[in-house]
């Protein structure tokens, strides 16, 4: 070889180099993290760990609510070895209404060509998916929601769940929108390496954070009662012809709410109805608070228990404003515990004059009755509270008439009387629990309202009110309870009407140790307006049962 | 003979080499599939043992034993036996 063909070969073979050492030098150095972050999102993958939302426990321990897999069916056309019609039928027979559900999206995929894939919005079981998921064609994806093993019971204080619109899986109403940054828990993440197929390989540069289940709730309902008041509630609102009912149930000492029932006579039976109105609406109590102005007046000393009303033979004028008794009549020289008894509107309007604006406004806001109860439940509604109160708004307000409170708060009210003077919270939720472990228990915020010796005397008017009145002929023999009746006329475009009433019964029993207090509210009765003929029996009937059950 | 001695050493380097990058290569392949296999098992055990207690919860609910009893049979309770006092009340 001639030293000239030497130096174009070493020539030649120098600038292929310096080629191939430009095109990495290009491809590593000047476009080097491109391909780097290409080539890692073609390898490895950042996966997202779900949780498993937590479980709402009963007070025995028996979910209310917990988690279950479901499927989303959906079909790739290019590995169907079947015709489409004959997966269908198959899918059909699985799940009887889904050819005649999906017809239309059904009939659009067999005729497009050019659409190769569908999913459908349809839940479908693990049974179902054993069924199905063999055949060539059909694919699934999982999915978690939520599984009620008592269907509809306690829906009112349970929520739902939903998605939001950034589309994430979200706690609305009741315990599950309350409680919805503990329920959820955290996710995990794992960084992992690939395979062609995108499955995970082992690898040292895997990582992964654990994800954290979301807390579970164990709750003060328990479910044999809140079924029970649940069917006989239902029944009243049916038996009454009215709008729609509460029941809500109290342990006396401690707030636990026992159970909670609403009822609509023309709601729908899908699950996503969970309004709960004994917290979110307001209404006027009625006569049942009158008690409750009789404790205020006892324990400010501004009347004593002897008190004898000598202006109960004639209705009360305030103004342009008479006010009367429910059936106009007059009880003269009537004694605390008959004002009590008759529900005299006269005399409690005499009484509450004597206690003063400022002295009901104090216990008042003591009885919690200015602000939210607090209950462990999302949305409840703020009661309405007035700046300006001429002397016929307190009058009514001795009756219950012209304030608006939600049904929790006039019987957290209530439970005072039976919980010798000292308020508590109202609570669903005992203690949160993660991994078997209690992480957060929950104190019962309380305080002294009125003194015990006052709602002593309270309690006996209350007892010689139910045993002497004309409740005495409903009350079965075996039960002792402090209770009373009341019925609230509705409030229409600044007026009221006498047809459309709220009938509530309210008390506890036994008297001296109670083991429930309760309160039951109907709205609108039609076949009788008042809450000692509707709410009362209803009372009665359930105080007989729970007397048994607690 | 240095020279053939280095080229027996550098073919056997080679040929050990290739054998255990043929071992641990098909190793991890195992692994690899073990992985996959168990990860899906264990998955497929998690939603058996989720459908098993839904299932189980479902058949003891209120609801379900009212279907599978008939309660028109039963009388109310009328009485209840105190075991502090070891008696009976009405």
């Amino acid at each position: 070889m001639s030293n000239s063909r030497l130096k174009i070969l070493i020539s030649t073979i120098s600038f292929i180099f310096l080629m191939v050492i430009s095109r990495l030098f290009y491809l590593q150095i000047v476009i080097g993290s491109q391909y780097r972050t290409k080539a890692l999102s073609q390898t490895q993958k950042l996966e997202k760990i779900n949780t498993h939302r937590g479980t709402i426990y009963d007070n025995f321990g028996f979910p209310l609510v917990q988690n279950q897999t479901t499927y989303t069916l959906s079909i790739y056309k290019p590995n169907l070895t079947l015709p489409l019609d004959q997966i269908i039928s198959k899918i059909n027979s699985v799940q009887p209404d889904f050819e005649s559900k999906f017809e239309q999206l059904i009939s659009k995929f067999s005729q497009n060509d050019k659409q190769k894939w569908i999913s459908f919005p349809q839940h479908f079981d693990k049974h179902q998916y054993d069924l199905l998921s063999d055949i060539s064609g059909i694919e699934f994806s999982q999915d978690q929601k939520r599984f009620y093993p008592e269907n509809q019971l306690a829906k009112n204080i349970l929520g739902l769940v939903a998605q939001d619109s950034d589309g994430k899986t979200t706690g609305y109403g009741g315990l599950e929108g309350y409680y919805n940054k503990h329920l959820e828990g955290r996710p995990g993440y794992a960084w992992q390496v690939k395979d062609a197929q995108g499955k995970s390989l082992i690898s040292l540069s895997n990582w992964e954070t654990n994800p954290l289940d979301g807390r579970n709730l164990h709750t003060t309902i328990n479910r044999d009662i809140q079924y029970l008041i649940e069917k006989i509630l239902k029944e009243g609102v049916e038996t009454y012809n009215a709008d729609s009912g509460l029941i809500t149930i109290m342990q006396p000492q401690t707030g636990n709410i026992i159970a909670m029932a609403d009822y609509t006579a023309t709601q729908s039976a899908t699950p996503s109805a969970t309004a709960n109105t004994a917290i979110t609406s307001l209404f006027e109590p009625g006569s049942i608070f009158k008690p409750l102005v009789v404790a205020m007046a006892l324990d400010k000393n501004a009347i004593s228990s002897d008190y004898i009303c000598h202006l109960c033979d004639r209705p009360l004028t305030i103004g342009q404003y008479t006010i009367e008794n429910w059936n106009q009549e007059t009880h003269p020289e009537s004694p605390l515990k008959d004002i009590i008894k008759n529900s005299d509107n006269i005399g409690m309007s005499l009484i509450i004059r004597q206690l003063g604006l400022k002295s009901f406004l104090q216990y008042y806001s003591l009885l919690g009755l200015s602000n939210k109860s607090g209950i462990d439940l999302q949305g409840e509604s703020k009661p309405i509270s007035k700046n300006i109160w001429p002397e016929i708004d307190l009058a009514t307000a001795s009756f219950g008439q012209g304030i608006a409170i939600n049904q929790i708060q006039m019987l957290t009210a209530f439970n005072t009387l039976a919980n010798e003077g000292k308020l508590v919270s109202p609570k669903i939720v005992r203690y949160l629990s993660e991994n078997d472990q209690t992480i957060v228990s929950k104190k019962t915020p309380s305080r002294q309202v009125f003194k015990p010796t006052t709602t002593q005397t309270v309690k006996e008017i209350l007892k010689y009110s139910v045993e002497n009145g004309s409740i005495a002929r409903l009350k079965p023999k075996n039960i002792e309870a402090c209770a009373k009746s009341g019925t609230a006329q509705v409030a229409v475009k600044g007026g009221y009407t006498d047809d459309n009433t709220v009938a509530s019964y309210v008390g506890f029993s036994p008297c001296d140790t109670p083991k429930f207090t309760m309160i039951i509210t109907i709205n609108r009765p039609r076949t009788t307006p008042w809450g000692a003929s509707s709410a009362a029996p209803l009372w009665y009937d359930l105080a007989e049962k729970l007397n048994f059950i607690l | 003979m240095t020279q053939k001695i280095l080229f027996i050493a550098l073919a056997l380097t080679f040929i050990i080499y290739f054998v255990f990058s043929f071992y641990y290569n098909s190793e991890i392949l195992t692994l690899n599939q073990d992985y996959q296999k168990y990860t899906s098992k264990l998955n497929q055990i998690e939603i058996e043992n989720q459908y098993l207690q839904n299932s189980y919860t479902q058949s003891i609910s209120i609801n379900k034993l009212l279907e599978s009893i008939d309660i028109s049979q039963y009388q109310p309770i009328q009485k209840s036996i105190d075991i502090n006092n070891d008696s009976i009340i009405q």
